[in-house]
């Protein structure tokens, strides 16, 4: 009797242990390929990281510069005063703000677009559309973040820019309000998608609190559902930032692509990211200090996104400390 | 709008019906719920809403402030009215304003504890000094000495049985006519449950007060009046009927039906 019940449980042992053996090895090659995929993903990032700090050192150590004229290539790059980007000429220049005051300008025109319409689709999809009318109107959304930007560009500069130079046609065509509206209409679909996501993550019985007091579904939407979705609604707006700073194609149609350091809206002015693909369409040398210069100012773009993210990284942490 | 004043207003009311249903049926989707259901709720009594988990409780409560037209599958039949109108006809803003409801799971909202109660005397349009308010019913559900420091906190790191006493000060803070509660004392620890308790005897002389419980001893102690629910099964189905509807006293000494005999022996014995 017992050797039979230790033969049964000998049996039952064996395959027990062989299908776990093959579940270890099963899960093993599992484990190894989201480890691949995890690993390759960040050595793309530091890649990319690596040719542009590369490149960019390369530019800032570049001793061509003293031939130009220039002593000290970081009180250039940094001249917060008089900022001059005068790569493509004979003279050079390499004040960063130049550029970047377009990039900063866009972007902030975007998002005056973009916050108010963006939030506002996002509280009407998730707090007041019945289910018809948001499966109609979420693709026709998706259908916006679709459109390749270059079409963007051509509609700011052929529908946009003549509205507003029908007010004062002393503005140019090119110029950068066209461009940031635009920037932010593009913008909206991310926006309003993330942030709708997050209002309606938001559990039902927080809504029903608020309308049992007697709470309207705009006070609710409001004072309720908004801070408890308020740490995706940041996100969404990041995103949205980090969007309209790196976009490219509708500030190069639309916005202007001479380097000048100006404020002013009205004024057409290129962008970081404009004057890179302007600069890499023409025919400059490999190597040569335009080249690397590109590279500097990516390399500026790329540390403004990072930043971007690490503010909404700690309100999002913050937020959720004290809240 | 301070309970003196309300007390007035009560006396002159006299004793009345506050909440009547009349043969209310709920269905969600093609399943129903609850079928049936006739009985008068009074004025200025605690009527206990008892019966087995899954018989329509939440769902009969709910029916009383509109709180199911939320969910879009339900159907309800029958006649509900509040204070002689049609719940119906009211508009539902104006109704959950006089019928206030403490859910069955607490459900602060994501800002500060004062917010919470603040919130909804804003939007009612309080006119009072709404800091005193808020401490008035916090002392009340015996929250204040806990919170008293820490008023700007938000609500949601608070545990969970002092999140729902929030909540419940929350709804008592705005002085509705009829209060619904959803099992309100069912995260709270025996100290805390027992101050609800004569929070919810010592208030009825302002409010009405309809409270789900599963808690008999509860019941027993401060129902006037007590709704016993049963599951029945029918043509397939399951739903939830009114088993019986007497004063608490005749409830528990003297059940009429087998049902509520059974109910009330296994959950004591
Ligand atoms: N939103 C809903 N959608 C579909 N069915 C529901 C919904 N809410 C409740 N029901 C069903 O209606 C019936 C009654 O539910 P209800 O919540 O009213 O019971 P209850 O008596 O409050 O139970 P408990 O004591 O467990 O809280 C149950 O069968 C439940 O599955
Ligand atoms: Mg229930």
């Amino acid at each position: 009797m017992s050797d039979t019940t230790n033969l049964l449980l000998s049996v039952t042992s064996k395959e027990a242990l062989a299908k776990r053996k093959a579940r270890e090895f099963r899960e093993g090659i599992i484990q190894i390929l989201l480890a691949i995929a995890a690993v390759s993903s960040v050595l793309v990032t530091i890649g990319i990281m690596e040719v542009l700090v590369g490149e960019s050192w390369k530019f800032f150590t570049n001793p061509e510069l003293k031939e130009v004229g220039i002593d000290n290539i970081f009180a250039d790059f940094f001249n917060l005063v008089n900022p001059q980007w005068t790569v493509l000429f004979e003279e050079k220049h390499f004040g960063i703000l130049t550029l970047l005051s377009s990039t900063l300008l866009t972007s902030f025109i975007a998002l005056v677009v973009a916050i108010p319409i963006g939030t506002t689709v996002a509280i009407f999809l998730s707090e007041f559309a019945i289910p018809s009318v948001r499966e109609a109107l979420k693709p026709i959304l998706e259908l916006l973040a679709g459109v390749p930007s270059v079409v963007f560009g051509y509609f700011a500069l052929n529908v946009i820019s003549p509205l507003i130079r029908s007010f004062n046609q002393d503005i140019p065509g090119f110029n950068r309000l066209s461009a940031g509206i635009v920037i932010g209409i593009a913008i909206i679909p991310i926006i309003s998608s993330i942030a709708e996501d997050a209002m309606r993550a938001v559990p039902n019985q927080m809504r029903e609190g608020s309308y049992a007091l007697g709470a309207t579904r705009l006070n609710t939407a409001i004072n309720v559902v908004l801070p408890a979705a308020f740490s995706g609604i940041v996100a969404a707006y990041i995103l949205g930032v980090s969007r309209a700073v790196g976009e490219t194609m509708i500030v190069a149609v639309a916005g202007g692509l001479q380097a000048i350091y100006s404020w002013n809206p009205l004024e057409g002015a290129a962008t970081i990211s404009a004057f890179i693909v302007q600069v890499s369409l023409g025919d400059i040398e490999f190597g040569s200090l335009e080249y690397e210069s590109i590279f500097a100012a990516g390399l500026t773009l790329a540390i403004i996104t990072l930043a971007l993210n690490l503010v909404g990284f700690f309100l999002i942490k913050k937020y959720k400390e004290t809240y | 709008m301070n309970p003196e004043q309300k007390t007035v207003g009560t006396v002159l009311q006299g004793e009345g019906v506050s909440i009547a249903l009349e043969d209310v049926t709920v269905f969600y989707g093609i399943n129903p719920a609850i079928q049936n259901v006739t009985l008068d709720i009074y004025s200025n009594t605690v009527t206990a809403f008892i019966g087995p988990s899954g018989c329509g409780k939440t769902t009969l409560l709910r029916c009383i402030n509109r709180m199911n037209d939320m969910i879009t599958t339900t159907q309800i039949t029958g006649a509900i009215r509040v204070f002689g109108e049609d719940v119906r006809k009211i508009d539902p803003i104006e109704l959950r304003r006089r019928v206030g409801m403490v859910f069955q799971r607490p459900n602060p909202f994501p800002t500060s504890i004062y917010e919470n109660i603040a919130l909804g005397l804003r939007v009612n349009g309080f006119r009072g000094n709404i800091s005193d308010q808020v401490e008035k019913y916090l002392r009340l559900v015996g929250l204040y000495d806990e919170v008293k420091d820490r008023l700007k906190m938000n609500a949601l790191q608070l545990s969970g049985g002092q999140q729902q006493r929030l909540c419940i000060a929350r709804t008592l803070a705005l002085e509705p006519e009829i209060i619904l509660m959803d099992e309100p004392c069912s995260s709270l620890d025996p100290i805390s449950s027992i101050r609800i308790d004569n929070l919810i005897t010592q208030l009825k002389k302002y409010f009405t007060v309809v409270i789900i419980t599963h808690n008999l001893q509860q019941a027993a102690r401060i129902a006037d009046w007590v709704a016993f629910l049963k599951v029945v099964e029918a043509e397939g189905a399951r739903f939830g009927v009114l088993g019986e509807y007497a004063t608490s006293t005749d409830f528990f000494t003297k059940p009429s039906s087998i049902d509520a005999y059974n109910y009330i022996n296994t959950r004591i014995g």
